[in-house]
């Protein structure tokens, strides 16, 4: 105990010394002037002559600069007190040398920077596991980036109408599930039926009814949209992402089966899409509410998209089956997609285009329907095109 | 040009600085030096002239003490909590930094003793016989 509560002095003593080191020199020195005038006098009082009692007194003290060196040695931690000099002997160079000082600087700070921005990137893109499930699985049809509502022909094809939709689903049994959404996202305004309730703007995205299942996603609070909801007369539901929940309506679990209002039109929001889903899209307005294909007509009314077999407006992404996987369907999708009877005067001129430039290079008429490698789902949609991830 | 010395050539500098002038303390043992300024403190506080000055006469001048190694002794034996310090104003009214003993000093100073009397004994002796 007694060991422990003298160390503990010594490292306050010291600590103080460390602090006031222009003290402790000066204390030293006027200790020092003190024993050399005591000294002096007692010189003087045996008969020495002024001068000579002082460098006789100085003498027998030795040398002052070694004893203070040597005393401030014994004050502060000896170590630490030497990378402390280093650390002023440096700053001192580098402030002598201005230039080499900020070139330095700089170039760390690009450095560190540049770094630090590009992991963040390549994180965020590449390294974040995706909060689906099985990613590896999921492929997106086509690779074109056209949006939103593209009539007619697409040099790279990307982006489909409702019915093509329906029959590629059907005539792919390759995938085990293949979901649609909508290219662009729909402004909402949303009122949630209560007394003190006012209407919202918020972001709205179609999907098909199993969008959810193919990213194998569960409901945090709810339950998600399944194909039930996403029938012609199914009674109009609506999911919430988590992140509206928490930030607008304080994760209050009573809403979840309440009643709000869609652009004026009731609806039923059943559940609310896990923490970490953001979309199947990385982009800067994620939607807030996801509404199945089936409540497009009453939500967007008179400009209602879904009947028209010529109108393209959604993406489709599928999850393959391992057998008989990707080099069976690829030169098969064409055929598939042209089979159809409302669409095959508009695609009989279908190639499989293996060019990435099929936009520019191929005739007018050639539509290119490629599959996409979708290991990262996030990266295709209009947003954020990735051409090394295609083929 | 050399506008940089390395660090590693002053800190060899420093090194040796410090180890020349531990030798240079070598006028009186260091522990036993340590035991005389703790003696001569038994008496009250004082500063350190009078304890060179003390330990010289009381000495009958055969111990001078290395007025270079006192001060060094003295801020030791502060740093172990053996003596005390406070600035005070001396005779001539200059001021002057007084050590005295602390509890553990006197101790200390005790189990020191003891120990330089076994020690001397022994040595002495050694020395007596024949």
């Amino acid at each position: 105990m007694a060991v422990f509560s003298g160390s503990l002095n010594k490292t306050r003593l010291r600590r103080k010394a460390l602090l006031n080191r222009r003290q402790l020199d000066r204390d030293l020195r006027d200790e020092v002037a003190f024993h050399l005038a005591m000294r002096e006098r007692r010189n003087c009082e045996a008969g020495m002559d002024a001068e000579e009692a002082r460098y006789a007194a100085r003498r027998r003290l030795g040398n002052f600069t070694q004893l203070k060196e040597v005393c401030r040695e014994i004050w502060t931690f000896g170590s630490l007190e030497g990378v402390m000099q280093d650390i002023r002997f440096s700053a001192r160079k580098l402030r002598k040398s201005p230039g080499f000082t900020l070139v330095a600087a700089l170039t760390l700070a690009l450095g560190i920077g540049a770094n630090s921005a590009i992991f963040t990137l390549i994180y965020a893109v590449m390294l974040k596991s995706l909060p689906v499930a099985r990613p590896s699985e999921l492929y997106r049809v086509g690779a074109g980036n056209q949006c939103c509502v593209i009539d007619g022909l697409q040099g790279n094809f990307g982006i489909f109408s409702h019915a093509l939709y329906k029959q590629l689903k059907e005539n792919t049994p390759e995938f085990s599930s293949l979901g649609a959404f909508s290219g662009g996202l729909n402004s909402l305004s949303v009122r949630r039926v209560g007394a003190s309730a006012v209407v919202q703007p918020y972001i709205g995205e179609f999907i098909s009814g199993n969008y959810f299942s193919t990213f194998g996603l569960d409901a945090c609070a709810g339950r998600l949209a399944t194909p039930d909801d996403d029938r012609p007369n199914a009674p109009p539901v609506a999911v919430m992402s988590y992140r509206i929940w928490r930030e607008h309506y304080s994760l209050d679990p009573s809403l979840i089966g309440g009643p709000f209002l869609f652009n004026g039109h009731p609806m039923t929001v059943i559940g609310v899409t896990p923490p970490e889903f953001f979309g199947e899209t990385l982009r800067r307005d994620p939607p807030d509410f996801w509404l199945p294909l089936s409540t497009e007509p009453l939500v967007n009314e008179s400009g209602s998209l879904l009947a028209h077999s010529d109108l393209h407006w959604l993406y489709l992404i599928g999850r393959l089956k391992p057998e008989p996987g990707l080099t069976k369907l690829k030169p098969e999708l064409p055929r598939k997609c042209n089979s159809g009877s409302r669409a095959k005067d508009k695609y009989r001129n279908n190639t499989a285009e293996r060019s990435q430039s099929s936009a520019s290079s191929s005739p007018p008429r050639a539509v290119a329907l490629r599959v996409c490698v979708q290991g990262i789902p996030t990266a295709c949609g209009c947003s954020l095109p990735l051409p090394g991830s295609c083929f | 040009m050399k506008r940089f010395r390395p660090l590693n050539v002053l800190w060899m500098e420093r090194r040796s600085l410090l180890k020349e002038t531990r030798q240079d303390q070598g006028d009186l043992l260091q522990g036993t030096l340590d035991l005389l300024i703790m003696k001569a403190l038994a008496r009250g506080s004082m500063h350190g002239y009078a304890v060179a000055e003390w330990i010289h006469q009381t000495s009958e001048d055969a111990l001078r003490v290395a007025e270079g190694a006192l001060y060094p002794a003295l801020h030791r034996l502060e740093l172990r909590g053996l003596l005390s310090s406070e600035w005070g104003l001396s005779d001539n009214n200059r001021r002057a930094k007084y050590y005295s003993l602390t509890a553990a000093g006197r101790k200390q100073l005790v189990q020191e003793t003891e120990y330089w009397r076994r020690m001397s004994g022994a040595v002495a002796r050694i020395l007596q016989t024949a």
